[in-house]
């Protein structure tokens, strides 16, 4: 039988006039990855403060471990674990003594948080720099500490809001790994971002979300199939005149043409033979075509299909 | 709770910014200010200290009483002058007061405000003499044939006494001077206070890490002040042992008794810093500048009623902080401990009346940032 661990019902927040949350629905269920994508903006962060309880909320329920949470509902806050977007440390501590005093916040035992920030210190590899201030460590390391402080107490559920804003790429790898990691060791994580290709790579259900409103879920491919969008084929050619382009726009399964600094990107519904039948026709009329590309969609498709805007936007 | 308080300690020991505001300002005023004073200190020991004052009497050929002894004191350099030449000098400075005999029952004193030392050493001349008068009236009234005896006798005893009480004047205004560096330094908690209170408050901070209940937080924000209270007193501790044992300073006062002071000094000041991080109105901005300025007024006029004894600065020094404690340690020299504990039981109460304000505004307050 599957435990939900989070439930969130109508969760409605406002600040005056803006509506930062409206009536928003969230399930999440133990031990998976739930991924809450959405553009800068679109209530991500809002509703986790909300989930936590750091700020009250207008209209809704939120019950999490089976529990209703609240301002002061400390015995489920101390089992979950929050790596918010921005990087609190202490700058006056070094990694070591940053990590032993956010787990001495729920861990009071000596033996055992000594333990704790042991293994946190080595699930985040900071072992060389155990003795070093937040100041001397780089945009990567720092980020992994912030993630060591938020985890250390072995929390059941953890919730990751954009940990990677502003990481070099080979830390952010090294992130995304410590998250499947933990989610492997039988937490539960909510992870929040709107780089949607750690979303695919991370999350094993997604929901997306703009201006504070759940537009889809599910899984990935599910998500992929809810929108017309099934192949994106790129091709690079030197001149396209617009009538060729509306030839184009003629094949039965192209949903939409763009053509741009000689790059022909073309929109085909789900099949088997859109990349044959665009070829076919650039033969037929002698247009020489330089490298050609097949993509399948991604979850800005479906965001762009969905809103009519970009995720990046 | 102890991990919090430890860490809290660590955090304000590692704090340059606190460190320096409040041990090497303290340290670097008080020696300068004890090489000033002990100079004047070695002239009037040496006999080379003089202060120059002009003596108006109503009649020049009566000799009075207090004319003799002004005579017998040798850091006076006397000149009988009319009152439109001494007032004249007196504003150009080449006198640094004058004495006016004859005019009313007591002589009376014109100092300017900006001669610090001499013009609290003519103060003393004075207030010993009128202490005496009723003396030398009595004589003059009962017994006539003695006055002139007694005249020349109390004229000596009385310079002895107003060298000593000189003396004791400089050695109290040096100890004042050196409690009121002790105590600036102890009252620098006041901006750790703020910026504790400030971050305790940001639940986008705490978040990570401070995911606990409303209490939780109040306690970890008291746990924290406490902690930088602690510094706070090791580091008054450390200013006054420079002071006492380095500079060779004699801070009479019961060390317990001061070290109590030191504790209600520095709690007074961080639960002030916190009090003005999240009671008071304004923008965070605002707030730390309406506190810089709060800081440096109350040392400001700490420093002005020590030196220039204005009405008006000494009637705000009554309310400044800076002073009362300083009044308080002073107090304890005078064997007022009543006094003593007047002022820490008013220093006590503002600090938990500040901190139970504050504790309430945590409670209230929350995060508002939207995403």
């Amino acid at each position: 039988m599957v435990n939900t661990i989070v439930s969130i019902e109508n969760l409605v927040k406002r600040y005056k006039d803006l509506i930062a949350v409206d009536n928003f629905s969230l399930h999440v269920n133990e031990g998976e990855v739930l991924g809450l994508l959405g553009p800068n903006g679109s209530g991500k962060t809002t509703t986790i403060n909300c989930l936590l309880a750091l700020v009250t909320k207008d209209n809704g329920d939120i019950n999490v471990f089976g529990k209703k949470m609240s301002q002061n509902a400390y015995d489920i806050k101390r089992d979950i674990g929050v790596v918010l977007q921005n990087v609190a440390v202490f700058e006056e501590l070094t990694v070591y003594e940053n990590i032993d005093y956010f787990c001495g916040l729920y861990i009071k035992d000596n033996a055992t948080r000594k333990r704790y920030v042991q293994e946190a210190i080595d699930f985040v590899q900071l072992n060389d720099q155990v003795k070093m201030v937040p100041k001397k460590l780089s945009g990567g390391l720092l980020r992994r500490l912030n993630i060591a402080c938020g985890i250390a107490h072995k929390p059941k559920l953890i919730i990751l809001d954009e940990p990677t804003v502003a990481v070099d790429p080979q830390s952010r790898e090294y992130i995304l790994d410590g998250i499947k990691k933990l989610n492997e060791q039988g937490a539960t994580i909510i992870y929040t971002s709107h780089y949607m290709e750690e979303i695919e790579q991370l999350c094993s259900r997604i929901v997306i979300m703009d201006a504070g409103k759940k537009i889809a879920e599910g899984t990935k491919q599910e998500l992929k199939r809810m929108i017309k969008t099934g192949e994106t084929v790129k091709i690079e050619i030197l001149n396209l005149d617009e009538e060729h382009l509306n030839g184009l726009r003629r094949i039965e399964t192209v949903t939409s043409v763009k053509y741009r600094d000689e790059l022909l990107e073309i929109k085909c519904e789900q099949g088997t033979n859109n990349l044959m039948l665009v070829m076919r026709y650039l033969d037929e009329h002698n247009i020489p075509a330089g490298r050609i590309l097949s993509e399948l969609p991604t979850l800005n498709d479906v965001f762009l299909e969905m809103t009519g805007k970009e995720l990046r936007d | 709770m102890f991990n919090n308080m430890k860490y809290s300690i660590k955090r304000a020991l590692r704090d340059k910014e606190f460190m320096l505001s409040s041990i090497l300002v303290a340290v670097a005023m008080g020696t300068v200010m004890f090489f000033m004073t002990d100079s004047m200190m070695d002239q009037v020991n040496d006999g080379t200290f003089y202060i120059p004052v002009a003596v108006v009497e109503s009649n020049a050929d009566e000799q009075t009483i207090f004319g003799n002894i002004l005579a017998e004191i040798d850091m006076l350099e006397l000149t009988f002058m009319d009152m439109d030449d001494a007032l004249y000098a007196l504003e150009t400075g080449d006198i640094s007061g004058i004495f006016e005999i004859g005019y009313a029952d007591e002589p009376r004193l014109l100092v300017t405000e900006n001669a610090m030392f001499s013009a609290r050493i003519l103060h003393s001349i004075i207030d010993e003499y009128v202490m005496n008068s009723q003396i030398f009236t009595d004589i003059a009234m009962n017994n006539p044939q003695y006055l002139e005896s007694a005249l020349m006798n109390i004229a000596d005893q009385g310079a002895v006494t107003t060298q000593m009480d000189l003396t004791d004047s400089v050695i109290d205004v040096m100890q004042m001077f050196m409690i009121m560096f002790v105590t600036t330094s102890a009252l620098a908690g006041i901006f750790v206070g703020f910026a504790r209170a400030i971050e305790a408050n940001n639940d986008q901070h705490l978040g990570s890490r401070r995911l606990v209940s409303s209490f939780g937080k109040m306690k970890l924000l008291m746990t924290d002040l406490l902690g930088v209270t602690i510094v706070s007193v090791g580091i008054a501790f450390a200013t006054w042992a420079y002071f006492a044992l380095v500079l060779g300073v004699e801070l009479q006062v019961n060390l317990w008794l001061a070290g109590l002071s030191f504790f209600l000094t520095s709690l007074f000041g961080v639960a002030l810093g916190a009090f003005f991080g999240l009671v008071a109105p304004g923008t965070k901005k605002v707030r730390e500048q309406i506190l810089t300025g709060a800081y440096m007024g109350m040392i400001m006029l700490g420093f002005m009623g020590s030196q220039f004894g204005n009405e008006t600065v000494n009637r705000i020094n009554e309310y400044n902080p800076l002073m009362v404690l300083v009044d308080a340690i002073m107090a304890l020299n005078l064997g007022s401990y009543d006094r003593y504990i007047g002022f820490m039981i008013i220093l006590g109460v503002s600090a938990v009346v500040m901190l139970i304000a504050t504790i309430f505004a945590l409670r209230r307050t929350r995060h508002v940032d939207a995403n």
